[in-house]
């Protein structure tokens, strides 16, 4: 499946620079990741990866960590 | 010190730019719905010489996401929104206190975004219709109050239909039960639609979320992590939703479609390959697409919307194409035929003078992408639809659009594009008339000129809101505002019918008056585009002179308020023998006699 890499999808679907989002970027430390373009980056993902995410997955996807982590777990990260 | 007119009007151009160019993605819809507020937030981004409007968005739901898309959907159209959105689920209180911050921010345009959740009330399954459809007739009730409040105030409305929720519960005995909660939202749906009619313009949510499925639609995930309403993933396909709906409350709906030829209404080059050549009929999968196409194009014609072509092509080789077998339609069932080998925008343009309308109400579609994108540059006011390569797609893509959507039927959307058909075969005749007045009275035109009924109503209020050209104040009345001047006795609500030899006009003209001490004051004029210069307005005239002198006034004041579309009719009282008063206002005495009133229209 052709798609960007992860972090550009995040930089672009929160609307900051990529230069803004590394492998260690969270919730907590990005300021535009707020709850509104969480849930936008949740569909983003489902859209991009062909996945659907369980309301639990999109709790927990709040890490570029946990994000690869669940694509990996899917097999499609 | 900021204040530069030119570069925000340049904003809104970029903004609608960013937009337009293909189908915005949702973090595209997201980021560009922020820009839009931010920019209304700081008086120096706003546009000084583009049009704006106050814009709230109400709803039971998380209403952020859609705030963006509605503000980035006025935009598409071409106007700055100034937006406003209620505290989460706060919107019936909003509404019913007048000292809201809703009302202190006066809306122009009040979105109202519902959700079953809050509008199925918990019902044993037993209970029988009568109840269900009481409690169903209160929940209308308190839409109406909402309604009413905002309708008060000057603002117009946009709502949601309620989408019926997917639980099955115990299977098909759902369904016959009233007091299932799909069953009732269906029900109410229905009651709102009649209860909203001429007041709401609505945006077919239930549609939506048949087309692509509820659970697609409406993950429930959303709602419980959220409070969305929907998957914000189907903005984009809400946008052109919103845009009808927008249209229509604003008096923007699109009229007229012109479409290429070639590869457009069949497959191959007419020219080339000769009438048995072209792709067209059940011998080939392209060609029956081909033919379900024309036939969906003959359904829009069937429903009121005028059919042009332009294409390039000789024009006498052209035509045959609609002489095959398999063709439904046929040359007569399009108002204009552009045939030329210069550029479209111009072909364009001679149609709308052709059928003078105005080339904002245009949809254009076509297969070859570098003449859509010509259209789209040199007239962005035109709906632009680029259909691609494969047949079989064309409804769907046209469909998705959502360009021609209507709020209701009336009887005069179903002539009218048989009327305008007429209109160029009458055009046709003008040329070879020697003077306007043999081609006028060549015309056998029949009028008829009487105090509207409940079936007219209806029609003379969408006329009240479509009609820019010729309007004399623009007062644009409501449904309920014309019922309640035909109750008055100072009042009087006038329509007008016309039909000459070529067909039936249907109702094309209102006029209301107030009778005030010795004037009949004219308060609003208005005519359908496509009979000017027929001599309704002396016809008109008469007869209202009559009335006014049955009724003991000694003349008649007519008033004219300009607006960017209705230069048409401002020397229309001067025409037709008022003197001017004043900047606004003419009067005629009756005392004169209407010998200088010349109309060939008979009764």
């Amino acid at each position: 499946m052709d798609h960007p890499p992860l972090l550009d999808l995040i930089a672009g679907t929160l609307g900051i620079p990529a230069a803004e989002i590394s492998e260690s970027s969270d919730m907590s430390s990005v300021k535009k990741w707020d709850s509104l373009r969480h849930v936008m980056l949740m569909t983003e993902l489902e859209t991009t990866y062909g996945i659907e995410l369980s309301d639990r997955e999109m709790t927990e996807a709040t890490s570029v960590t946990m994000i690869r982590q669940i694509l990996s777990q899917r097999g499609v990260g | 010190m900021l204040d530069n007119p030119t570069a925000s009007a340049s904003l809104l151009a970029e903004l609608r730019q960013t937009l337009n160019a293909k189908t915005p993605s949702l973090p595209v819809i997201f980021q560009t719905g922020e820009r839009i507020a931010e920019a209304a937030n700081d008086p120096a981004l706003l546009p000084a010489d583009a049009k704006t409007q106050r814009v709230a968005v109400l709803g039971a739901i998380t209403i952020d996401y859609l705030r963006r898309a509605v503000a980035c959907a006025v935009v598409q159209e071409g106007v700055f929104p100034i937006l406003y959105q209620a505290p989460y689920g706060s919107y019936v209180q909003e509404v019913l206190d007048p000292g809201s911050p809703l009302h202190g921010f006066a809306p122009e345009l009040v979105v109202f975004a519902t959700h079953w959740r809050d509008m199925v009330t918990p019902l044993p399954i037993g209970t029988s219709n009568e109840e269900v459809e009481a409690v169903l007739d209160s929940k209308v009730g308190l839409f109406r109050g909402l309604w009413n409040q905002c309708i008060g105030k000057g603002a117009r409305i946009v709502q949601h239909l309620l989408v019926p929720p997917a639980q099955r519960y115990c299977g098909v005995a759902e369904r016959l039960a009233p007091a299932a909660p799909a069953n009732q939202i269906r029900r109410l749906n229905e009651k709102l639609l009649q209860a909203g009619r001429g007041l709401v313009h609505w945006i077919d949510m239930e549609g939506l979320s048949n087309e692509l499925g509820f659970r697609r639609f409406s993950p429930a995930k959303f709602y419980y992590s959220a409070k969305l309403d929907f998957d914000p993933r189907w903005l984009p396909d809400y946008l052109p939703m919103f845009r009808a709906a927008w249209r229509a409350a604003n008096a923007r709906a699109k009229k007229v479609l012109v479409l290429d030829l070639d590869n457009t209404l069949w497959g191959g080059v007419i020219g080339d390959d000769g009438v048995e050549g072209i792709a067209l009929g059940s011998a080939s999968a392209a060609g029956e697409a081909f033919e379900d196409w024309q036939r969906y194009l003959k359904g829009l014609s069937d429903r009121g919307v005028v059919l042009a072509v332009c294409s390039k092509n000789a024009p006498e080789t052209a035509a045959t194409g609609f002489t095959h077998a398999s063709s439904v339609l046929k040359r007569e069932d399009f108002a204009a035929f552009e045939c030329s080998w210069n550029d479209k925008a111009g072909g364009l343009k001679r149609i709308a003078k052709d059928l003078n309308l105005g080339i904002d109400s245009f949809v254009f579609a076509d297969d070859n992408p570098a003449e859509c994108d010509l259209v789209r540059q040199e007239l962005p006011e035109v709906a632009v639809v680029h259909l691609g390569t494969d047949p079989s797609q064309f409804i769907d893509i046209f469909d998705a659009g959502h360009w021609l959507d209507m709020q209701a039927y009336t009887t005069e959307d179903l002539g009218r594009a048989a009327a305008y058909t007429a209109r160029a075969a009458a055009l046709a005749e003008q040329a070879e008339a020697t003077d306007i007045g043999s081609y006028l009275a060549g015309l056998a035109m029949k009028g008829r000129l009487y105090v509207p009924e409940e079936p007219d109503i209806g029609r003379v209020a969408q006329l009240e809101l479509k009609t820019n050209q010729f309007n004399v104040t623009t007062r644009r009345y409501s449904e309920a505002a014309i019922r309640e001047f035909l109750g008055r006795d100072d009042a009087i609500v006038l329509a007008f019918r016309l039909a000459d030899r070529f067909g039936d006009h249907g109702l094309v003209s209102t006029l209301i008056a107030f009778h005030e001490g010795d004037t009949l004051r004219i308060d609003s004029w208005l005519m359908s585009c496509r009979v000017f210069s027929r001599s309704a307005e002396q016809y008109i005239l008469r007869g209202l002179m009559q009335m006014a002198q049955d009724r003991g006034a000694t003349r008649l004041m007519g008033e004219y308020l300009a607006t960017p579309k209705n230069d048409v009719v401002a020397d229309v009282y001067t025409r037709m023998g008022f003197s001017a008063a004043d900047d606004a206002f003419f009067v005629r005495e009756l005392d004169a006699g209407n010998h200088d009133l010349v109309t060939y229209i008979a009764e």
